[in-house]
């Protein structure tokens, strides 16, 4: 039993020190912000870089079905962020680059839900797993378990970078290029906390696919997307990528551009940076609705684009991250389960095995070993489930997972000889239905459940027909089965509705002076070639109405459908006249008094209301480079004040002189980016940018504070003591503030 | 050994009424507040096997109808961590009194159920097992030394609701992977007034 009293204790030395010095700065900020240190704004934005979001209700305000109420949180006027109280609980976002999880991670974020959220783990449409109902207070720690298993929760939110993804079937798919798998991860580490990718105006989501015509990454509607392509050239077989610029869903979708038909290898990281550099300072900033990439693509245009992309990677100065990643990636390979099959025989098959095998089966490229999909409801599972899967993973896929983005788990590796076994496990654990990739398999947003923008309850539709569908599976068409269904709580998009079949999103009505929830038919998306086709919006319907008209869709469509007429197709050949023609029918709304039912929302009795939704945080907060960056510095200078509370004055010292460093690099930052982390250099820049100008010389004191860092830097104390510790930790924040002042008088 | 994070569950004797009619009954409950603590939401993880069921999430706690291990009941879990323990307190009178708290708020929401005339079978609770979970990994950790260590104060807090009650513990799951779970049972079976 350990006999250490915290998780920070218990983990020491179980987590790269730059992400335990990460999180030991978070603490502080927390501390800060509950003393009303730092602003609110600057404090949201530093949580939700950090993957802590807000969740509904965290205004303090909830409508019951009859009026709206507050909720009586404790010490209302602490909050972490504009509108939102520090006490409310709110959902904590775990990125998993790729979507690559080990059997120890799983266990890990499993215990995680246990202790801090509800007991339930939900995977996300971008590889990313999700906890609500987190206090903040449990964030430190939460992460810091995270860290000790090699998953950090850094970037999963805000205006930065989010998760990469890459397609679940990388390394093992029949039809891909090569294995994306080595590029994605490379990239995900080398611009997590990337100096040049800290001053955007929006998120920046980036993804990988190894197959040009399959959904696979679906890299045309990301803002970054790569496609493996191989050049031959002397003979010679060169990996490299198409690069794909300015996709993106949203209220108004948009098709990516290619930037460039092939990308060496060598210059995937370099590129990435540029166009992190060139996005952060011409990308919109103020106007958030006009603040992602796509909006520049589109506004610049495609060949201006590419034209500033590659002048700024002319410029760049070399790194050598770009390509030491690659030495590795050619021996990068997982390595299958040993012997398969081995003393797991399985007499009779659990139910519904030949079904499941024939949607959650997929056979690998390599002969005998299959990647199997765990279909998992909503995207959720319990932490009972999680941790029999982990065990599950470890016996027959040789610990090798993949979050998928239809919010399933995938096994890969597999063995032929396992897989009756393997179902009747899952079968025993609740995990055995088939039906993934299937009108089933329904991908949903948390909508209107959790989500501070939500607007209908998408988690609710798309349980209610999963329930329906499934019940009648087996007497579906084959044409049918095979259509894919998305549900976004609001136009958003999260839910990804533009590219399915048949997708919802969620609004509302007026009917008889009440609000009735809606959801708007969007027919026509294909996910196939990465995502090639946007559906388009044909009209609203009541909530309530959606499975009645998805009932009639259907099974117009395997009426009349044509041999080999996809459902895109088919819509197409219809027109929209036709389809608003069927439509009508299931946009009446009786009065009120007649069907109440319409008048609430699937899976919530209340009256539907507008009342609930907030401001949402998906756009993180905008706030200065300087801002941002000066709150570590106040992160690094609290911390080592906490150290001068421990008498551990070598910490105290160390930690203030950093403090200092990052104020000066807040400064000088704003002048130039690529200032980096070599103590010498910030100290250089710091002289000649701000100190030979006298640019941050004090009207009174003069030169004063800045000699606090310029004497520390060139004098460091070896044997720092107790007053030498609290005098350096003073002039930390008397360094701080005339930081402040410094960036104020140059503003003015 | 001072968890911050802990549930109790009392299981509920069949026939069993529709666990959807839980939904509408707990966003009543947010309305009229017949239970302790601040409500927030309703939350439907019906779809989850042997999941948590429908909860009622809280901001000190949250009551579920629970599924967890295929056995329903109800459940209340203390997820905040600040629990103003009084000053003076030793360990183990932290515990009980926190374990008292959970078990004050379990016990009512019983009491509550077993009162609703809106469900379409009426809830009646077996009293003779309580489950206690103990959830934090670093304080209570799922081994004997912790069974041993929690024993009495657990035995004390049951002994504190009904004096002439024995009570006994058995561990559930001896993995270590798992939170710290024991079944209690009480014999004879107090009377759910009694507890609340």
């Amino acid at each position: 039993m350990s006999s250490a009293t915290s998780w920070r204790d218990a983990l020491k030395g179980q987590m790269p020190p730059e992400w335990a010095e990460e999180i030991d700065r978070f603490e502080g900020q927390m501390e800060l912000r509950r003393q009303n240190k730092i602003d609110e704004k600057v404090f949201a934005e530093s949580r939700l870089r950090r993957g802590a979001y807000g969740q509904r209700y965290d205004n303090g305000q909830r409508h019951d079905g009859v009026r709206s109420r507050a909720l009586a949180y404790p010490d209302p006027e602490i909050t972490k962020g504009p509108d939102t109280l520090w006490h409310a609980p709110g959902m904590q976002r775990i990125k998993i680059p790729f979507g690559g999880l080990t059997p120890e991670q799983l266990e890990v974020i499993a215990d995680l839900a246990d202790e801090y959220s509800n007991g339930v783990l939900h995977v996300t449409t971008r590889q990313d797993f999700q906890l609500h109902f987190v206090h903040i207070e449990d964030a430190p720690d939460l992460m810091r378990r995270l860290a000790a298993v090699g998953i950090t929760t850094l970037e999963a939110c805000g205006n930065v970078v989010r998760n990469v993804t890459a397609c679940h079937r990388a390394g093992v798919c029949r039809t891909e290029t090569f294995d994306v798998t080595p590029y994605a991860k490379a990239l995900a580490f080398f611009l997590l906390g990337h100096d040049d990718a800290q001053d955007f105006g929006r998120k920046v989501k980036i993804a990988f696919s190894g197959c040009e015509r399959e959904a696979c990454g679906l890299v045309r509607m990301h803002d970054i997307g790569y496609l493996a392509r191989v050049k031959e050239a002397n003979g010679e077989r060169k990996r490299g990528f198409a690069l794909y610029v300015g996709g993106g869903l949203g209220t108004i979708p948009y098709q990516a551009k290619l930037l460039s038909d092939f990308v060496p290898e060598e210059e995937i990281l370099p590129l990435a940076q540029a166009i992190a550099r060139v996005f952060a300072r011409l990308g919109e900033k103020r106007n958030r609705n006009r603040a992602r990439l796509k909006f520049l693509v589109a506004k610049l245009g495609i060949e201006e684009f590419r034209r500033l992309v590659f002048a700024e990677r002319e410029a760049l100065p070399y790194d050598e991250r770009w390509t030491a990643y690659l030495d590795s990636v050619a021996s990068f390979q997982e390595t299958p389960p040993t012997h398969p099959g081995e003393k797991r025989s399985v007499e009779t098959p659990a139910e519904g095995y030949e079904a499941w095998l024939t949607t959650n089966v997929y056979a690998q490229r390599q002969p005998g070993y299959h990647l199997v999909t765990v279909h998992l409801p909503l995207g959720d599972l319990s932490s009972t489930q999680a941790r029999a899967l982990a065990d599950i993973a470890r016996r027959y896929a040789g610990g090798h997972m993949r979050l998928t983005d239809e919010q399933n788990i995938a096994l890969r590796w597999v063995a032929d000889a396992d897989l009756p076994a393997l179902h009747q496990e899952l079968s025993a654990i609740g995990l055995g239905n088939p039906g993934a990739g299937t009108i089933c398999d329904i991908t949903a947003c948390p909508g209107a459940s959790t989500c501070k923008l939500g607007i209908a309850a998408s988690r609710g539709l798309a349980n209610e027909l999963r329930s329906r569908l499934e019940s009648k599976n087996g007497d579906l068409p084959d044409a049918v089965k095979a259509l894919r269904i998305k549900i976004s709580g609001c136009f958003n998009s999260c839910g990804r509705h533009h590219v399915a079949d048949i997708g919802f999103f969620g609004n509302s009505r007026r009917h008889s002076n009440r609000a009735v929830p809606h959801f708007q038919v969007v027919l026509g998306g294909d996910q196939s070639e990465n995502g090639a086709a946007y559906g388009l919006a044909v009209g609203a319907i009541p909530s309530k109405r959606a499975p009645e008209f998805l009932d009639a869709l259907t099974r117009r469509y395997a009426a009349e459908r044509k041999p080999d007429e996809t459902f895109p197709q088919w819509v197409a050949r219809l027109g929209k006249k036709e389809i608003k023609r069927m439509l009508k029918p299931f946009t009446l709304v009786p009065a009120y008094e007649l069907d109440p039912s319409l008048y609430s929302d699937w899976g919530d009795p209340r009256e539907f209301s507008l009342g609930d939704i907030g401001v949402g945080e998906c756009a993180g907060e905008v706030v200065s480079l300087f801002s941002f960056e000066i709150a570590k510095a106040e992160g690094e200078a609290f911390a080592a004040l906490l150290a001068l509370d421990e008498r551990d004055y070598r910490q105290a010292d160390q930690r203030a002189y950093r403090a200092m460093l990052l104020a000066a690099k807040a400064l000088v930052r704003s002048q130039n980016l690529d200032v980096g982390d070599d103590p010498d250099r910030i100290v250089a820049e710091f002289k000649s940018r701000f100190y030979d100008t006298k640019l941050f010389f004090d009207p009174f004191a003069k030169e004063k504070f800045a000699q606090y860092l310029l004497e520390r830097h060139a004098n460091p104390n070896p044997n720092p003591d107790e007053d030498y510790a609290h005098q350096i930790v003073e002039e930390a924040n008397l360094f701080i503030e005339a930081a402040y002042a410094c960036d104020a008088r140059m503003a003015s | 050994m001072l968890p911050h994070h802990m549930s109790a569950k009392l299981f509920i004797k069949p026939p069993f009424c529709e666990p959807a009619e839980f939904i509408p009954l707990f966003h009543r409950w947010i309305q009229e507040q017949p239970v302790r603590g601040l409500l927030i939401d309703v939350a439907d993880y019906r779809h989850v096997h042997h999941g948590p069921g429908v909860i009622l999430a809280g901001f000190e706690g949250d009551y579920a109808l629970d599924f967890r291990d295929g056995r329903v009941g109800l459940r209340y879990s203390r997820k905040r961590r600040g629990w103003r323990d009084e000053t003076g307190q030793t360990d183990s009178e932290r515990l009980r009194s926190r374990l008292e708290r959970v078990l004050k708020h379990l016990f009512q929401a019983a009491t509550a159920l077993e009162a609703e005339q809106t469900l379409s079978q009426p809830v009646r609770f077996r009293t003779d097992e309580i489950e206690l979970t103990f959830l934090d990994r670093l304080q209570t950790p799922n081994t004997r030394e912790t069974l041993q260590a929690l024993s009495d104060d657990i035995v004390a807090t049951l002994a504190s609701f009904q004096p002439d009650v024995a009570v006994e513990l058995r561990p559930t799951s001896l993995d270590e992977r798992h939170p710290f779970t024991v079944s209690v049972f009480l014999s004879p079976a107090p009377e759910l007034r009694t507890l609340s």
